[in-house]
């Protein structure tokens, strides 16, 4: 990180290289490569799509073929009516909205704080943040569901959400995209007699929204294929405070071991939980792209 | 005066009514299992459960069933659980991971249901199955749900086809693998003891050998052996015995040497692409025998390529001496319970009702295991659907015995290090070797 | 920390003042709190937690009673041959996959900061495994490497005549296989940050190259890969970092299998505490991997600094 800073000022960015034009045989060898990589990356998608719109007879059949010779929306009929996936889509959509929404405030403020404010004890607690960042979770896992269990947060909207809101990672992001930003608007603003929530608020917040949506995107990935928390916070009991991933985790699971897992369906089911993520990528993906550009790696 | 009688007598019969309630008490039982997950609703099973709680419940107002579907990776949730005093009141305790349970001191003496509910007495249970349950100062830590003894499943047609004759019980080591030479072809028809066999174009195997430990540990008993020391202490003397190292040499030359089973990497390659995995190959004939319990029929029956001509069993062929392993779930409760009389009762009543007739008599119809009610599962032999492979089932449990789960905390971690111990020696590695290791890790986790 | 407001100040009396003085931004307190208490509730006290676990013998009812055993569960994890063994295979891993994923990453990214057509699309498709679950991709991966039947092998066979191997079968070759299932997942996440770190190099550097008759390699070599240090460096720690924290695709897909070949630190501290349930053991493992990990980053951190120091004077 301080290696980085020394290349990188906090003033603001010169001429960006976009991209050489480049023609002719060097243009279409990079295009054509480009295209096999792209379709190769794409073969595992495109084959789960296909299994999933199959019956389970045509998921085994030798050789395989990749188009279903009827496509069975059944499959995804079955998903809503016989198992209550309806139900584990809203939980997600709340767990993961509140989470991501959550965590940007919390994160936002802490990094001003690390950012622009200057006071007594900064360092030492920013190096505690940052050290946190390299522990495994496997570490606190259990810890951590005890804590939350004598909170009685057990199969609540709580346990699910709140000890995801703090994220080291995410304050490291905003702390760096906090200190970009030049000292003169923040020393106006206050010569201009703005409280510091005012500058936090409506200054600063509006400058790092490209890294807000990154984060926001990381945050609501993160959440969305969380399975573990899940699994612990949500007993087997409540089934209405499943989640999708967790609903898809116990769908399969449900196949005891002698009946064979019925492939489609669960193929339909990883595409449910998919689906929302791919959308939001497709929604954010300037956002995204362009948040890691002005923060990630430049200081 | 009427009018004064009159309320005195309403105010007596409110009374009564009062206390009738009041002495009615209620509790809520926490029930692990007795639900199925939500996709599965409306089948045999599901109108089990219900129809159980059901009765249940009308037959004790006092007591309310909450059943919850068993979670994913249930033991370890248990341990914190029993750790939060936050364990849920009953649940069938699997015996192969029993003792790492019990051990935390955190589970009821279900001696004490006895006394609670007579009608429940030990002897409704098999003997070999309810012993797994006991403590070395005898405490019944369960009281058996279901179980069933390991055996070789076989295709009698397989048998037919080829002109072996059927297994019969008391068979010993050399019969079987006489047996299973004979029973693997090769693609031009000859068979293991051809000298001119083909291992590489093998149409029919004659057994599958596998690494995993809850299938050949009881092979090591016949031969007189065993992993660890009966006060499970160590492994030294026992795994590496002469007998141990005489049967885990058996059951790797099955694979290398006699070529009667495919190679590990085979294995999965003859699952490939097929609907219904293991079964359907097994099932379409491809593999004469493997060893499994009785849950394995439900899977069998649910194929699409069963026929009840096709699937048998018996009992393990003999070494030295008869002998296999009994692997059982127990109805467990945690020992909280006993602070609250109320609920005390209720979940000795419960026990009784799931061990009792009623509930035991649907495992008969799923297959899933033997009844661990003594005289249901005697009755049943009868009303199975195969009345041969039940009694045959219940012949061998005689000569059953719990699994080391049931006894050592620290078996699982003995389980991986035999799972790898086995792989590796199915993978070529030097026999004696590989075993010595294994008994030096295996003796570090009992520390 | 109300004992270090009272007693400190007499140790360091400056300090109490400092606290005071105006220049001691004390909004920034009100700033952090949310954060920090989240941060004390949910990370610190569980590592403390962790930490005392690996301590003692964790014992139920309460585990506060447990017996303390001292290092007893430093000593036996630094004698087990499991641990060395999944230590070696998660180096091994992440000597594999760091490298192999940055490679083919900035090769993809140099190529789409050309300015070609659908660009983003491409950027898009390529984004497309890193965004999807874990378990979702193993499982698909499972099925393409099947040996006989899997799309990958039938490919082989068909267009080149050749047998495939055991793809996650042949201990020899199930961490190859890992890796490139892994790098295949991952690859969309440092190919954007590659991508950013290109956009970020100054035009005028190549023109200065082109004039001085550098030819297109020689550009590479000594313009942009000097000026992609720091991306370099963010890369290989981040990358170090979670190819040591590896953990689903090994669940999903070998178990650790076989004979122990995928066997990584994170899977054998996840096996000790939630299928072996001995809870101390995984705490002193995880602590363990945890000093790794701080060893390695600091010391990329230190030869990574001094390399750009040296490149850039």
């Amino acid at each position: 990180m301080s290696a980085t800073r020394s290349l990188a000022p906090t003033a603001p960015r010169k001429r960006l290289r976009p991209g050489r034009i480049v023609t002719g045989s060097v243009r279409l060898l990079g295009l054509a490569l480009l295209t096999a990589l792209a379709l190769s990356m794409m073969i595992p998608f495109l084959w789960m799509m296909a299994t999933s719109l199959k019956t389970n007879a045509e998921a085994f059949t030798v050789p395989p073929t990749f188009l279903p010779t009827q496509f069975r929306w059944e499959n995804y009929e079955f998903l809503f009516t016989r198992a209550p996936f309806g139900r584990y889509l809203i939980n997600s959509l709340i767990v993961t909205g509140t989470t991501v929404f959550g965590q940007l405030l919390v994160c936002s403020m802490a990094a001003y704080a690390f950012a622009r404010l200057s006071w007594m004890g900064r360092d030492s607690i920013f190096i505690a943040y940052l050290a946190t960042m390299m522990i495994p979770f496997q570490v606190t896992l259990i810890p951590t569901y005890l804590i939350v269990r004598s909170f009685g947060w057990l199969d609540t909207y709580w346990g699910l959400i709140v000890p995801g809101l703090g994220s080291a990672y995410g304050v490291f992001l905003l702390r760096q995209s906090f200190l970009a930003v030049p000292r003169d608007l923040q020393d106006a603003a206050r010569i201009d007699g703005a409280s510091e929530w005012q500058i936090y608020w409506r200054i600063f917040m509006p400058l790092v929204s490209p890294t807000l949506a990154t984060l926001g995107v990381f945050t609501f990935m993160g959440t969305w294929t969380d399975l573990l928390w899940p699994l612990l916070v949500v007993s087997g009991g409540n089934r209405d405070m499943r989640t999708l991933e967790l609903g898809l985790a116990y769908f399969q699971a449900g196949f005891p071991g002698w009946f064979q897992t019925n492939w489609p369906q669960v193929m339909a089911g990883a595409l449910v939980v998919l689906a929302p993520v791919v959308l939001v990528y497709i929604l954010a993906q300037r956002y995204f792209v362009r948040g890691i550009n002005l923060t990630g790696i430049k200081g | 005066m009427c009018n004064r009688l009159t309320l005195i007598a309403v105010a007596l019969v409110a009374l009564a009514l009062a206390t009738g309630v009041v002495a009615q008490p209620q509790t809520t039982l926490t029930v692990i299992g007795f639900v199925v997950p939500p996709h599965e609703v409306g089948t045999p099973l599901d109108q089990a459960y219900r129809r159980f709680v059901a009765d249940f419940e009308r037959a004790n107002p006092g007591v309310r069933i909450n059943a919850i579907e068993t979670p994913p990776e249930f033991d370890t949730r248990l341990l914190v659980d029993l750790a939060a005093g936050t364990a849920p009141d009953i649940w069938a305790q699997d015996a192969s991971s029993h003792a790492r349970v019990w051990g935390t001191g955190e589970l009821l003496d279900m001696r004490l249901c006895f006394d609670v509910v007579p009608s429940l007495t030990p002897d409704r249970f098999f003997a070999p199955a309810l012993e797994i349950m006991r403590t070395p100062t005898g405490a019944l830590m369960g009281l058996p749900n279901d179980f069933t003894p390991m055996v070789l499943f076989y295709n009698p047609e397989v048998f037919r086809g080829t002109g072996v004759p059927e297994p019969r019980t008391g068979w010993t080591w050399q019969d079987f693998l006489d047996a299973a030479q004979r029973l693997t072809l090769d693609s031009r028809g000859r068979n293991a003891k051809d000298p001119a066999f083909d291992p590489n174009n093998v149409v029919q195997w004659g057994f599958r050998v596998r690494h995993f430990t809850f299938e050949w540990i009881y092979w090591l008993w016949q031969n007189g052996g065993d992993v660890l020391s009966p006060d499970g202490r160590t492994a030294t003397g026992y795994l590496d015995s002469p007998q141990s190292i005489e049967a885990i040499n058996f059951l790797r030359d099955l694979m290398l040497v006699h070529r009667v089973s495919p190679t590990i990497e085979a294995q999965s390659g003859l699952l490939a692409g097929v609907e219904g995995g293991f079964l359907s190959v097994f099932l379409q004939g491809r593999y004469a025998m493997f060893p499994r319990g009785h849950w394995e029929l439900v899977g069998l029956r649910a194929n699409p390529h069963y026929r009840p001509e096709r699937v048998s069993i018996i009992a393990n062929p003999v070494g030295r001496q008869a002998a296999t392993v009994l692997y059982q779930a127990s109805f467990a409760a945690p020992r909280r319970v006993a602070q609250d009389r109320v609920k005390l009762e209720a979940v000795c009543k419960f026990v009784e009702a799931a061990t009792g007739p009623g509930y035991q008599e649907s495992k008969v119809l799923t297959g899933i295991a033997i009844p661990g009610n003594r005289n249901v599962a005697i009755r049943a032999v009868t009303q199975a659907p195969d009345p041969l492979i039940e009694q045959r089932f219940v012949n061998a449990v005689q000569f059953g015995r719990g699994p080391w789960g049931a006894k050592v905390t620290a078996y699982p971690s003995v389980e991986t290090i035999l799972d790898e111990m086995m792989e590796r020696i199915l993978r070529g590695a030097d026999v004696r070797s590989t075993v010595t290791q294994a008994v030096t890790d295996i003796n570090r986790q009992l520390r | 920390m109300t004992s270090a407001t009272v007693r400190l100040p007499l140790v360091r009396p400056s300090l109490w003042r400092r606290f005071w003085s105006r220049w001691n931004e004390k909004e920034g307190y009100v700033f952090i709190l949310p954060s920090l208490i989240l941060l004390l509730v949910f990370t610190f006290a569980p590592l403390v937690f962790s930490l005392y676990l690996s301590l003692h013998r964790w014992t139920v009812p309460s585990p506060l009673d447990a017996p303390y055993v001292g290092t007893a569960n430093y000593e036996f994890v630094l004698e087990d041959r499991f641990f060395w063994r999944a230590m070696r295979n998660s180096m091994y891993y992440a000597v594999l996959a760091v490298p192999v994923g940055m490679a083919v990453s900035l090769a993809i990214a140099v190529i789409l900061n050309q300015r070609l057509p659908g660009v983003n699309i491409f950027r898009a498709l390529f984004f497309l495994p890193v965004i999807s679950s874990w378990v979702a991709v193993s499982v698909i991966w499972l099925y393409l490497l099947e040996p006989q039947t899997g799309l990958i092998n039938q490919f082989l066979l068909n267009a080149f005549k050749l047998r495939g191997p055991n793809w996650l079968g042949d201990p020899s070759l199930a961490m190859i296989t890992v890796v490139m299932v892994a790098t295949w997942k991952n690859m969309g996440f440092s190919m954007v940050i590659w991508l950013a770190g290109l956009q970020g190099i100054p035009l005028d550097l190549y023109d200065a190259a082109e004039v001085d008759g550098a030819s297109r390699w020689q550009q590479f070599r000594y313009v942009t890969l000097p000026m992609l240090a720091p991306t370099t460096a963010f890369l290989s720690i981040t990358g170090v970092i979670g190819a040591l924290q590896v953990f689903t695709p090994i669940w999903v897909m070998t178990k650790g299998g076989p004979i122990g070949a995928t066997d990584v630190i994170v899977y054998r501290i996840f096996v000790k505490a939630f299928q072996e349930f001995n809870f101390g053991v995984a705490a002193a493992m995880s602590w363990l991997l945890f000093v790794v990990i701080f060893t390695l980053t600091v010391a990329q951190l230190f030869y990574q600094k001094r390399h750009i120091e040296r490149t850039f004077g």
